[in-house]
């Protein structure tokens, strides 16, 4: 119709985005801030909340994607008589892309919700305020901590994860296809690199990081009741994992040409 | 410590919250804001405690305009006052004793010092005996005797109470009345709600509604 119609559509798309990452930037400069002088007690009960709390969640998914991935590559391993290599193939898939993108998404949605949802109901119920009347400071008292303590916790458990996948690919190797310990596990450590543990773990604390920024962000700019804690920790949920697939996109190439 | 307001607004957005608004609280006024839901009550109050930024106008505490001080003097002069929020906002996750020793933290009082004080302010309250509890076993009445407790523990010279006595029976609310006003003596008390209550009778009242606002001041500070 006119000339400004485009425009507009653009700044209508453009605003949330240019808006969403300023949020994003801003809860990662303060944390980092307040980094120095973190509150212990408050960084301990997080870790508590988010990270030994959700230990059989963490437990459940190693075990299931180490028997999955062992039972669907077995197939091909038979098939294309590489069955020595299985235990290579097995561990990288679950170090590489399973381990990593599995536990982000379900962590996204125990971690991140929580996470949010606890910021949300904070800010609505009017604490984080109350503390800014007392002259402390919301961020480093309460925010920062959380941001810690879930980036932090999803990388420890995700360390615990490929352990225990790695322990149920050698359990569901011998029984499903009759793979000695000796021969799974050998090649597992022959094959596999120092560097793909490093970059598996990298993976991994850019995607709690990336959770924790992206649940503390809907958290804080929660608004109203009952229906804005709902919302914000529906949001940490959604853009909690639609941040790890981009950024399992990005990193992936790079950590692969750096690392192997 | 001295507070007013000069032609202050504060907008939400398109909403206008506050339309010029004018007082002067010298030390030891009292004041009570009513008006129906909406009318910018907890939007006067945190304006006057610093906690939401003029649009327009000044707030100025002891004659400076809060926006001039420094981060530093800022905190001083917060220091001197006291709010129980609407939302009482205290930390389920802490025991009364430590929310209420909240507004101590990084004040660099010695362990027993802040014992001593939180002890004093529970005790102000008549909460000693559920000092180790958590809020969210507490009654509505206690809970909003924790939340003037923790205003209390810095011997605030300003004490602001959002609608201290919402959700509480009349004879709950009586005693709370009556312990606003003890504790208010030789400080400046602001109490905000939907009416006037018999048991909270304030030297100067003021009407603040959505619509219009008169002032109405019966004895003028
Ligand atoms: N943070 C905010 N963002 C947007 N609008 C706000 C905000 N705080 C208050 N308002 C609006 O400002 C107006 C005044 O709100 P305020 O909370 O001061 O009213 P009140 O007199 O305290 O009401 P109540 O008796 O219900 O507590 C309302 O219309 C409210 O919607
Ligand atoms: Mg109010």
């Amino acid at each position: 119709m006119n000339t400004a119609a485009p425009l507009r559509t653009l700044g209508r798309v453009a605003l949330p985005g240019i808006r969403a990452a300023g949020a994003l930037t801003l809860v990662l400069a303060r944390t980092l801030r307040h980094l120095p002088h973190l509150s212990g007690r408050e960084c301990l009960r997080s870790l508590v909340l988010y990270g030994y709390q959700s230990l059989p969640l963490t437990l459940g998914v190693g075990t299931l994607a180490g028997a999955t991935v062992v039972l669907q590559a077995g197939i091909y391993a038979e098939r294309f008589g590489a069955r020595q290599y299985l235990g290579w193939a097995g561990g990288y898939a679950v170090l590489w892309e399973f381990g990593p993108l599995l536990l982000g998404l379900v962590m996204a949605g125990r971690v991140g919700a929580r996470n949010a949802a606890e910021l949300a109901l904070l800010k609505t119920n009017g604490q984080l305020e109350g503390l800014r009347g007392i002259s402390l400071d919301p961020f480093r008292y309460l925010v920062a901590p959380r941001v810690v303590a879930s980036a932090v916790a999803i990388t420890c458990l995700a360390t615990l994860t490929y352990f225990v996948a790695a322990l149920w690919e050698t359990v569901a190797a011998y029984f499903a296809l009759g793979l000695p310990a000796r021969v799974f596990l050998g090649s597992f450590a022959d094959m596999l690199r120092p560097n793909d543990v490093l970059g598996s773990l990298l993976k991994t604390a850019v995607f709690g990081t990336a959770i924790a920024l992206v649940s503390t962000a809907a958290g804080l700019a929660a608004q109203g009741g009952a229906r804005g804690v709902g919302r914000a920790a529906a949001a940490a949920v959604v853009f909690g994992c639609a941040s790890i697939f981009a950024l399992d996109f990005l990193i992936t190439p790079l950590l692969a040409r750096w690392l192997t | 410590m001295e507070l007013a307001t000069s032609h202050l607004v504060v907008d939400f957005g398109p909403h206008r919250a506050l339309d010029d608004v004018s007082l002067h609280f010298p030390l030891g006024s009292q004041l009570l804001l009513y008006g129906p839901s909406g009318g910018g009550k907890t939007t006067l109050l945190k304006a006057l405690a610093g906690l939401v930024l003029p649009t327009r106008g000044q707030v100025l505490w002891n004659g400076r305009d809060r926006l001039t001080l420094s981060r530093g003097e800022t905190r001083d002069a917060q220091a001197h006052m006291g709010m129980v929020f609407q939302t009482d906002a205290l930390f389920d996750t802490l025991t009364v004793e430590r929310n209420v020793a909240l507004p101590l933290e990084r004040k660099g009082l010695s362990a027993a010092a802040v014992e001593e004080k939180v002890a004093n302010a529970l005790a102000r309250v008549g909460l000693k005996a559920a000092a180790q509890k958590r809020p969210e076993h507490l009654s509505g009445g206690m809970r909003k005797r924790a939340g003037i407790a923790r205003a209390l523990v810095m011997e605030p010279w300003v004490l602001f109470a959002d609608d201290p006595l919402a959700g509480l029976d009349p004879e709950t609310a009586a005693g709370i009345s009556a312990l606003l006003l003890e504790v208010s003596h030789g400080r400046t008390l602001i109490a905000a709600m939907p009416d006037p209550h018999p048991s909270l009778p304030l030297a100067r009242t003021l009407r603040l509604t959505p619509m219009a606002r008169d002032v109405d001041n019966r004895s003028t500070a």
